[in-house]
């Protein structure tokens, strides 16, 4: 018998060895694991970054909705105030520009988001007083105070930021 | 392979198809050993031969949405394992080229094997060189035709027919020598 026919015919008794199955099964399932969990993050800062823009578009409206209200029952009142809390809203307006920019971690800053919120709840409130009891000088001052507040958050905000950027570039420097 | 097997072979593909670890692990155990040898048939070293089963697996495991079941998933396998074994010789920079100075004695005259055992034969196999090792498992045991390997692994069709030759000649040599050492 030639050799070609000899080994073709013995082709299923060839072979012969028994690999580590349990070594390789391991490396296999972990490569397999990590390509899932992969996926999975990055699904899940997909979402996150789904809620970020949502939650931003849904602020800026909220404020560029307010500044137009708030200026006119402003302008009526008070020209000196209406001035002022224009000047706010474009200070509030660049540091969420700025803010959106930032490929910060919401989850880093989630008090300060809540602080937000609770302001601009108030800032809603306080306007609509203005507009059903009319001008107040108290309500006028808490509105200044909670603009300059609210200015105030979202610099302590950015700053965070930068500050958390340093650090990780300090880290990947070592 | 009977019927009842290539139902539970499609429901474990599905499965793995969906993620399943524990029907994945179930394909594994049924074609790692005939995977491992072919491999380690082309690359005579244990370490990479597992190199490459590891990675053909998780390449297959990852990419099964691409087995469409035009044949079956063995050979569908099978083949990622040669390819990866084709892919990790050529990055050691081998060029397969044509044989100049070896003198081919004709078939006819010098052909016949001793019956030994198929043990034996692999082995052989995993010593002889490199590129006629490669062209030897792909023509003869994997039944890739000369125009086929000539594709594969960019030589012409003469390179790999003088490759063979030379692999079936040394191959041939070294099972009369064991025979001899045997007896």
């Amino acid at each position: 018998m030639n050799i070609e026919e000899y080994i073709r015919k013995n082709r299923n008794q060839m072979d012969v060895e028994h690999p580590d199955e349990d070594y390789l099964w391991t490396g296999i399932s972990h490569s397999i694991s990590k390509k899932k969990n992969r996926s999975r993050f990055l699904a899940l800062k997909i979402a996150a970054a789904a809620v970020v823009i949502i939650a931003l578009s849904i602020i800026t409206y909220q404020v560029t909705s307010l500044r137009s209200n708030q200026q006119l029952i402003l302008a009526n009142i008070d020209p000196d105030l209406a001035k002022q809390e224009a000047q706010f809203q474009h200070q509030i307006k660049a540091y969420y520009q700025v803010l959106q920019k930032t490929d910060y971690d919401k989850d880093q800053l989630a008090t300060s988001y809540k602080d937000l919120e609770y302001i601009d709840t108030l800032i809603i409130k306080y306007s609509e007083d203005l507009n059903t009891y009319g001008p107040n000088p108290k309500l006028l001052n808490s509105l200044m105070d909670l603009y300059q507040k609210k200015i105030k958050l979202l610099d302590r905000m950015l700053n965070e930021i930068e500050k958390q950027k340093r650090y990780e570039n300090a880290k990947t420097n070592i | 392979m009977g019927k009842q097997n290539v139902e539970i072979h499609a429901k474990l593909i599905e499965s793995a198809r969906k993620g399943s670890q524990q029907s994945m692990y179930r394909l594994y155990k049924l074609y790692v050993q005939a995977m491992y040898n072919t491999c380690i048939r082309m690359v005579s070293n244990q370490f990479d031969a597992e190199d490459i089963i590891q990675e053909s697996f998780v390449k297959a495991f990852n990419n099964l949405d691409s087995f469409r079941g035009d044949s079956s998933f063995g050979s569908w396998l099978k083949r990622i394992v040669i390819n990866q074994s084709i892919s990790f010789i050529r990055s050691k920079k081998q060029e397969f080229t044509d044989i100049e100075n070896l003198q081919i004695v004709s078939e006819e005259e010098n052909d016949d094997v001793p019956k030994v055992d198929p043990k034996m034969i692999h082995e052989s196999i995993k010593t002889l060189p490199e590129k006629a090792r490669v062209v030897l498992n792909l023509y003869l045991l994997e039944g890739y035709r000369h125009k086929e390997i000539a594709e594969i692994l960019n030589i012409t069709e003469s390179t790999s027919k003088s490759q063979y030759l030379r692999a079936k000649q040394l191959l041939r040599d070294k099972l009369k020598k064991e025979v001899r050492y045997e007896y």
